[in-house]
Order: structure tokens, then C-alpha cells, then sequence
């Protein structure tokens, strides 16, 4: 008995560097955030407790609510459309051809970039008067110096498209791996019995692709519906407004004007929404599954 | 399992001796650590303080350069959790106010510093007062000041002493002033004269007259903005009462950001993606020549201009003062420019004060001062009386800002100065791009910033 306490003693001390490091890096800094949501607090000056006061007039004002519909627009379109071009490339990958691999591989690397550096490689392609994708919209036959960041539509259709360039290859991977779990001998008397494309997606595909994409849209939903570093580098929230998502408002009052309880509560309103959301989406495609 | 014990406890006694041993070795010799814009003159300051004052003084002191954007926000932190990390702060004017209240900053008039009989340094004798006092003194009234009425302020409280000098003048190029038929001797004298110009010079997709970091982040769009404000005869508010209205939306504000969008809108003189644009893309487009002409920082751009691994153009860019308004009453051409200036203080929490005081004594010295004058690399310009004109002979751009002194303005340095001025930029910024009438923006901005003084604890009573 003393040798097993003596042993549980001695692991307990192993975990304590970790969980003294998670206290301090995570926990801690979680409930204080909550703490000082309830404080009208500018970093630095006279903490005054305001108790619900910070979460009341940002639910009182344009900026939120306008915030949140830009985040939902771009989670909405973002996903959306990553899920069905995810699916496309997993299918047209889903070949023994020689070089596929390869690729593949290709096809996954924006996925292992950082978002930051993502953000200032497409800022400059996207450039009015040197940008390649202007270019190449010219050698189409259209206009040469569109100018993406100032024209409130194509600021955020920018941001999408970046997103999508980033992540689809995420979505690609998981639907991969769906159509890989596919057994060769079900395969086979499909592709001998000559169904529809419909039918064998119906019947074959989905079936296995079906977790690993809730999987896809849950994660995918969650990234974009915090996302910040490609709007940061692309537009900064402008022009006027047009692409300030909730972490951009979170940032502007937290380092830009310091207003830090402010910041806190609207951290604490994204999670709750967040979570909120995720939640109905988890119920709606698990009963969609059954 | 009792060796095991052992042996974990002898490792942990022997790790804490090794980090107590290596803290006391280090913190026995004094060292002072300032936190530092990243401006050309930082590094250059560093090796000075390393060749110089570390040997005579024995402290040693490390310089911690941190981008502009981030500057203000560790700053922040380092105050709001009482730190005593840093002992020195270097501060843009716009912040001075924030750090002030929040009592980040030592008292520089008092017998410790300033006013001790050992002290090397007298801010009234050592220093002009046009820029330094608006860096180094709070509070301070940027209209007094404008109107040369120092003396309103000489027993104004000191927090900072002058670190870095610096305005905005226009700088041009003189190769595509010759292809569009322009003497490249004679840069515009006024707004109209600097429009008709970028016309003559406009040649997309790769010539443009003008180039604005019209961008509505940081302070972008603002600093562009604010000379052609002046010299229409525009105001941002009124420092006495705190009042927005008639002042940020008055006739004249609203015509000079008519002619400022329409140099975008109209006139098509200004690249594309221009509202989009930081620092960066504008410095780039004058030394690449995609634009004919710029304001600009004059160290900034003063120090690339003429080195061949940054500019396309070298030896091919001029400057001069900013373009004016002719004062319909007086016939006089109005016309100022946007001050650049940042103080360094002593951190109020700092354990090493007296050393600090030190280093900051040393640095505003005259032989310290003049060390980085004559450091090209430095792109520096002294707040020293005696050495005022110095600069000048030294260099185009540094002379380009001794001719500005006398029309050099600011805005706010009051504490609720960062959320003024996002408003400020972002309605200057949709009226810039087209999204909004310059009335409609100014009219907004007006009432939103109105708000803003009227909630402020620090507006003047009565």
C-alpha cells in the first residue's frame, strides 16, 4: 500500500510542471477574462465593476451585431463551399494513376502554412496593379486593375477565396480518407454493375464520407467562425466596416483602444455563440446522419 | 522507490542553485532595458550606448526595438501589470497622454532629475520648444502651441525628453517630372498646383502623380489628410471645450476632403488599391517610381532614397515643404505639416531610475546628439537648440524638415486619443474611396467623437 502511494505520489509529481504550466497559460487566464468582463476596465487605469454592463452595450450596439453577420457570411460560404470542393478533389484523387501521390501532396501543402503568411502571399497576388490574379483576369478578357480591398463585395469574396485556398485541402484529406476506408471488393461490384453516379454516390460514397465530413464542417465552422489573421493582413476590417469579423472587433477594442473588459465580454459572447452554434449544427447532421 | 525520491529532489536543489547563480551574476551588473520603436536610429543609439556610456558608467543597457503597431500595446501591458522590466519608454506624442494618466511615466521637473543641481540637462535651454514641448510636457494645448506660446506652458509638468524628430514633407521625382514636361527644380507651391501636376504625371497602369497611405488603420489616412485640412483652414476640434462639432465637419474640413477624394475619385491620380495602403506600398511606389510624388516621413524615406539596394531612383528624388492654401484674407499661402515626434521617459516602476536618468542625460547630451546626426544610418535630427540647423547641412530631407518647424502641427495626445482616431480614419477613409460624401463622413465623425469627449473623464469641466 505505502509503495503504490509512494508511486502515485511520484507520477503526480511528473504531471505537476504540465498542469502548473496549464493553470498558469490557460485556466487562469480563462477565469480572469471572465472576472474582468464584469469591470469597465481601460488596460492600465481604474478598474469600476460594471457587472453586465460591458455585455449589455455591446448587444446595444450596430458594431456587434454587424460583426457577427459578416462572421456568418464568411463561415457560411467559406464551408459551404469547401465541403463540395472537398469532395471533388478527394474523388479525383481517389486513383491508383502514378504521380497521385504527389499531388496530393501538393494539393495539401496551403494547409500547413501559417494563416499569416498566407494572408501577405495572396495580399500582394491580389494587388489592382501587379497582382497575377488580375492578370490573369486581363489575359481572360476582363478588367486588369480590379481592385479587391476597396469595393465592400470583393473584400470579402477575397477573404473567402483565401480561405478556401487554405482549407479546402483539410476537407479533402478528411473525405480521403472516407472513400480510402471504402473495402476494394464493394468497389468492384459497383463499378461492375454499372450504376448511376448519383446512386453510387448515394448508396457507396456516402455512407463513408458521411463522419468524416460532419468532422470536416464542425472544425471548419469553428475556424472561420473565429477567423482573424487573413482579414487582418488583407483588409484590417475595412473598407469602412465591410469585413470586420467578431476576433477583428475583439482585437480593435482590446489592442487598439485597450478598452480590456470590453474585450473580455466579447470574447466570452463569441464562445457562447460559437458554441451555441456548433450545438445546433452537431443535432441537425447527426439526425441528417441517422 | 526512496531513490527515486532522492535523486529527483538533489536534480531540483541543483537546477534552482544554477538559476539563482545566473540571476545574481547577471543583475550584478546594472543594466537598464528600454523599449524602443523600431526607428533607424534605435541600433545606431545601441552601438553609441555600448561604445560610450557602458564603459564610463559600467551600466550596461539593451535597447529592445519593437515595431510601431506593437509598440504602444506592450507598453500598455508592461504598465497595467505594474512592471518594472523596462526602465526606459519611448513614446509617439499621440500616447503620451494615455501613458501619463496611467502613470507610466516618472516626473522628469523635480529635484531627482531635472531640477537636481547635478543635473546636465535644462529642458528650456537645451531644447526648441516647437516640437519638444508638445512631446514632453502634458497637458498641453496644440493651439497655443501653434501660435508660439510657449510661455503658456513653462511651468507644465515634463514626463519625456526628445527622442526622435521628424514631419512629413512631399517628396517627388525629378525623372518624372522631366518626362511629363514639369521642371524638376520647381515642386508645387500649392494644392491646386500639386492636382494639376499629378494629372500631367497620371499614366496608368504604371505612372501615377500621387501616392497616400490612404489605409484607414494605425494613423495612416489621418497624417495624409491633416496638412490639406490646415491649410483650408480646418480644425480637428476645439482643445479648450473638447467640441467636434462645427470644427471636424466645418465648410473648410469639408472642402479640403472633397479635394483629397477626388485626387482618388475624379482625378484618378492615385493608384487603385491606394485606400488600401499602409506605409509600406507607398514607399515602395516612390522608389520604384510607380508614383511621381509622396508625403512622407523625412528620415524615412530620407535614409532609402538615395541607397541603391532600396531605390530604383537614386539621386533622381526631391523634396520639399507640403503645398499650401492661399488664405483667401490674407493672400497668403497656409500650409503645415504633419509632426512626427516621439519623447523617451522613465518608467515610474522602474528599479533602476537613477541609472535611467543617466543614460537620458547622456543621450540628449551634445555629443551624443550630434554621434547620431552624423550617422547616416540613423536618419536622425536632433531637438537640441544648438544643434537645429546642424542636420540641415547635412542633407536634403533633414533640411526639409528644419524649413517645416515653423508649420508643423499635431493632433490629439489625450487618453481616449486611439478610439478619435479610428473614427477620424475610417470616415476620412470612406469618403476618400467614394462610399460616402465628405459632408456626410465628416457630419458622422462630428457626432460620434462628440460622444466620445463628453464620456471622457479628462474633458475640461465647465
Amino acid at each position: 500500500m505505502k509503495g503504490k502511494v509512494g508511486e502515485r505520489g511520484f507520477r503526480l509529481i511528473l504531471y505537476l510542471p504540465t498542469l502548473i504550466f496549464l493553470i498558469l497559460m490557460s485556466i487562469f487566464p480563462l477565469i480572469f477574462s471572465i472576472y474582468i468582463s464584469f469591470f469597465d476596465y481601460t488596460l492600465g487605469q481604474h478598474m469600476s465593476f460594471v457587472g453586465f454592463g460591458n455585455y449589455g452595450s455591446l448587444l446595444a450596439g450596430p458594431p456587434f451585431w454587424s460583426a457577427l453577420k459578416i462572421t456568418l457570411q464568411i463561415a457560411a460560404l467559406a464551408v459551404t463551399i469547401e465541403i463540395f470542393l472537398g469532395i471533388f478533389i478527394a474523388f479525383l484523387f481517389n486513383t491508383q494513376t502514378r504521380g497521385v501521390n504527389i499531388c496530393r501532396m501538393i494539393i495539401f501543402i496551403p494547409m500547413m502554412l501559417s494563416p499569416l503568411v498566407v494572408g501577405f502571399l495572396w495580399k500582394h497576388m491580389f494587388d489592382a496593379i501587379f497582382g497575377i490574379i488580375n492578370y490573369f483576369f486581363g489575359l481572360l478578357g476582363g478588367p486588369e486593375t480590379i481592385s479587391w480591398f476597396t469595393n465592400v463585395r470583393l473584400a470579402l469574396l477575397a477573404i473567402v477565396i483565401v480561405d478556401l485556398w487554405e482549407w479546402t485541402p483539410f476537407v479533402a484529406l478528411l473525405a480521403t480518407a472516407g472513400l480510402q476506408a471504402i473495402p476494394p471488393n464493394v468497389m468492384e461490384t459497383v463499378r461492375l454493375e454499372r450504376t448511376s453516379l448519383w446512386l453510387r454516390f448515394r448508396v457507396l460514397y456516402l455512407p463513408y464520407l458521411r463522419f468524416p465530413l460532419l468532422v470536416a464542417v464542425l472544425i471548419r465552422s469553428i475556424d472561420t467562425l473565429k477567423i482573424f489573421d487573413q482579414v487582418y493582413v488583407l483588409t484590417g476590417g475595412s473598407p469602412g466596416e465591410s469585413t470586420v469579423t467578431l476576433s477583428m472587433y475583439v482585437y480593435r477594442l482590446g489592442f487598439n483602444f485597450f478598452y480590456t473588459g470590453k474585450a473580455a465580454a466579447l470574447s466570452w459572447l463569441m464562445a457562447l455563440i460559437s458554441v451555441g452554434l456548433i450545438t445546433i449544427l452537431i443535432r441537425v447532421l447527426s439526425q441528417k446522419s441517422a | 522507490m526512496g531513490k527515486k525520491w532522492l535523486s529527483f529532489l538533489v536534480m531540483g536543489i541543483l537546477v534552482e542553485a544554477g538559476l539563482l547563480g545566473y540571476t545574481a551574476a547577471i543583475s550584478s551588473a546594472k543594466t537598464i532595458r528600454i523599449l524602443a520603436l523600431a526607428w533607424p536610429q534605435a541600433p545606431v543609439e545601441q552601438e553609441l550606448a555600448d561604445k560610450y556610456f557602458t564603459p564610463k558608467t559600467g551600466i550596461k543597457v539593451i535597447i529592445e526595438a519593437q515595431p510601431y503597431t506593437y509598440n504602444e500595446q506592450k507598453a500598455r501591458q508592461e504598465v497595467a501589470a505594474g512592471s518594472s522590466y523596462y526602465d526606459i519608454y519611448h513614446y509617439d506624442s499621440q500616447w503620451g497622454g494615455n501613458y501619463i494618466v496611467s502613470g507610466a511615466l516618472e516626473r522628469l521637473d523635480t529635484k531627482e532629475y531635472l531640477l537636481s543641481p547635478d543635473s546636465t540637462v535644462d529642458f528650456d535651454r537645451d531644447f526648441f520648444p516647437e516640437l519638444t514641448y508638445r512631446s514632453g510636457k502634458y497637458p498641453t494645448i496644440g493651439a497655443e502651441l501653434d501660435k508660439g506660446n510657449f510661455q503658456a506652458f513653462k511651468d507644465t509638468a515634463i514626463y519625456g525628453l526628445p527622442w526622435s524628430q521628424n514631419c512629413e514633407v512631399l517628396f517627388y521625382n525629378k525623372t518624372r517630372f522631366k518626362e511629363a514636361g514639369l521642371d524638376p527644380e520647381s515642386p508645387p507651391d500649392t494644392w491646386e498646383e500639386f492636382r494639376e501636376y499629378a494629372i500631367k504625371l497620371t499614366n496608368p497602369p504604371d505612372r501615377y502623380g500621387v501616392g497616400f497611405s490612404a489605409s484607414p488603420a494605425a494613423d495612416y489616412i489621418s497624417m495624409e489628410f491633416f496638412p490639406m485640412m490646415w491649410s483650408w483652414g480646418g480644425a480637428l476640434w476645439n482643445p479648450y471645450d473638447w467640441t467636434a462639432e462645427g470644427y471636424v465637419n466645418s465648410p473648410e474640413t469639408i472642402a479640403a476632403l472633397e479635394f483629397f477624394s477626388n485626387l482618388y475619385l475624379k482625378d484618378k491620380v492615385v493608384p487603385p488599391d491606394t485606400p488600401n495602403w499602409d506605409m509600406d506600398p507607398k514607399l515602395s511606389a516612390l522608389l520604384t517610381g510607380l508614383v511621381a510624388m509622396a508625403p512622407e516621413w523625412t528620415p524615412l524615406l530620407g535614409a532609402l532614397m538615395d541607397d541603391p539596394k532600396a531605390s530604383q531612383h537614386v539621386g533622381q528624388i526631391g523634396m520639399s515643404v507640403m503645398p499650401g492654401k492661399k488664405d483667401p484674407a490674407t493672400g497668403e499661402i497656409r500650409r503645415f505639416h504633419m509632426y512626427g515626434c516621439q519623447g523617451t521617459g522613465i518608467n515610474a516602476r522602474s528599479k533602476n531610475k537613477k541609472e535611467a536618468w543617466q543614460y537620458l542625460q547622456w543621450l540628449v547630451s551634445y555629443d551624443t546628439q550630434k554621434a547620431l546626426t552624423d550617422n547616416a544610418a540613423a536618419a536622425f535630427v536632433s531637438g537640441r537648440r544648438d544643434l537645429r540647423y546642424y542636420a540641415a547641412g547635412l542633407n536634403r530631407w533633414d533640411k526639409a524638415f528644419i524649413d517645416a518647424i515653423p508649420t508643423i502641427r499635431d493632433f490629439w495626445n489625450i487618453p481616449p486619443y486611439a478610439e478619435l482616431l479610428f473614427i477620424q480614419n475610417r470616415e476620412t477613409n470612406l469618403a476618400f474611396m467614394g462610399a460616402k460624401s465628405a459632408a456626410e463622413a465628416m457630419n458622422y465623425a462630428a457626432k460620434l467623437q462628440q460622444a466620445i469627449y463628453d464620456a471622457s473623464p479628462y474633458k475640461p469641466k465647465g
